[in-house]
């Protein structure tokens, strides 16, 4: 049994210098069962992380590749072309639930609101459709994304409020959203435009200071 | 030399054995796999999970409801109302969207029929918090047990592989009134 083991581990036969010359080959000629062995461990290195990558690449693509998962940078004042349009940072605009002309009630105590106004300029018949997010990268506790606060009026002589994105428009318009935010979140700023049909990338637009 | 390779062949296939031993012990089996990651927490302190976090501000008996919108909640049992605020951490794409009350082996999950005036099913936003009432409708037998209980949360309704904060109620101590109003929903500090 032990000698078993020997021969597993340590190559005490060699059957290639067995078999050709018919006798048991010298101690320092004979080659250990690695060795023996190379080019099929070497196979078994490159498959066994091969077949991982292949089995897992499918799952991991179906799960990031509908998401926006690979965002395009975009410097602040930029205009960048994405989705069939051009889209540019117009206006962007911090306010408290205590600032002038704020509706009483608009914004959460505690909590600011980021207004963003981007102009979009399609370049196809119809503007893309799209969803508007913010991004805010912090240097410690992780990042936040804030979705848009659909069909808010934060100013009392604001009648119709933010508008959002509308692929009813064929010709240049400007969106607006609204963001309610910590009144203590002082992390970098950034609008994303999110396209479906674009996904996974999306655009992450940097919001100028 | 014989022995001394035999010796070494025996111990390296014991080694082997032994940390395939512990790697089969570690392993999680069944729906181990999938169990959510317990955040435990205490009332009055915040307790944070991965896109969820919410601090447990009283908790009290009743023996029926007044959500003073016109509902009022009746019970052949008692009702269990846990007041609490919640927050999401990273994104707003959820909601208080699992919350039960385990009591020994028994879970109750949070009652929908003061429809409004409940966080539970409530949207949650990042970073900015939003407080009310999470309401448990418990036989009375559930109480006099004495039986521990733990308040549970996630922002998924499904809290597998997510996190689950666990907050302790100490069900024995608690004041309980025969009428019990309820608070508003309120979005924002307080």
């Amino acid at each position: 049994m032990s000698g078993g083991i020997d021969e597993l581990l340590d190559g005490a036969t060699s059957s290639a210098s067995s078999s050709s010359s018919g006798a048991t080959a010298p101690a320092s000629t004979r080659r250990s069962w690695w060795h023996r062995n190379r080019l099929s461990l070497l196979a078994l290195v490159l498959i066994a992380p091969l077949t991982v990558t292949v089995l897992f690449w499918g799952e991991y693509d179906t799960y990031f590749g509908v998401r926006p998962s690979r965002a395009v940078p975009v410097a602040a004042d930029t205009t960048a072309v994405y989705g069939g349009a051009e889209w540019t940072v117009t206006s962007v605009r911090r306010v408290g639930a205590g600032d002038a002309g704020v509706r009483p009630g608009a914004i959460p105590d505690g909590a600011d609101a980021i207004l963003v106004a981007v102009e979009i300029e399609p370049e196809a018949e119809n503007a893309p459709a799209c969803t508007l997010r913010l991004h805010e990268t912090r240097a410690s506790g992780g990042d936040r994304s804030t979705s848009a606060e659909l069909g808010a009026r934060v100013f009392a002589d604001d009648p119709l409020g933010v508008s959002g994105c509308s692929s009813d428009e064929t010709t240049t318009y400007t969106a607006t959203a609204a963001f309610f935010v910590p009144a203590d979140a002082r992390g970098d700023m950034s609008l994303d435009v999110i396209a479906g049909d674009e996904l996974p990338r999306f655009l992450r637009m940097r919001l100028s200071d | 030399m014989s022995r001394l390779r035999t010796a070494g062949s025996v111990l390296g296939l014991a080694a082997i054995l032994g940390v395939a031993g512990v790697v089969a012990h570690l392993t999680p089996e069944g729906d181990d796999w999938q169990e959510p990651v317990a955040v435990p927490g205490v009332v009055g302190e915040r307790a944070e999970g991965y896109n969820l976090a919410a601090t447990v501000s009283s908790a009290e008996l009743a023996d029926a409801l007044d959500a003073g919108n016109g509902w009022t909640g009746e019970t052949p049992g008692a009702w269990v109302v846990i007041e609490l605020t919640a927050e999401a951490v990273r994104d707003d794409t959820g909601a208080l969207l699992f919350a039960s009350l385990r009591i020994g082996d028994a879970t109750y999950t949070a009652s929908e029929r003061s429809r409004d005036t409940t966080l539970y099913r409530t949207g949650l936003a990042t970073g900015i918090p939003v407080s009310g009432p999470v309401l448990f409708e418990v036989p009375a037998a559930a109480l006099e047990a004495g039986e521990p209980a733990d308040l549970r949360l996630a922002a998924t309704d499904d809290p597998r592989l997510d996190s689950l904060i666990t907050v302790p109620i100490d069900l024995a101590s608690l004041e309980h009134r025969p009428v019990r109003e309820l608070p508003p929903v309120v979005r924002g500090a307080r």
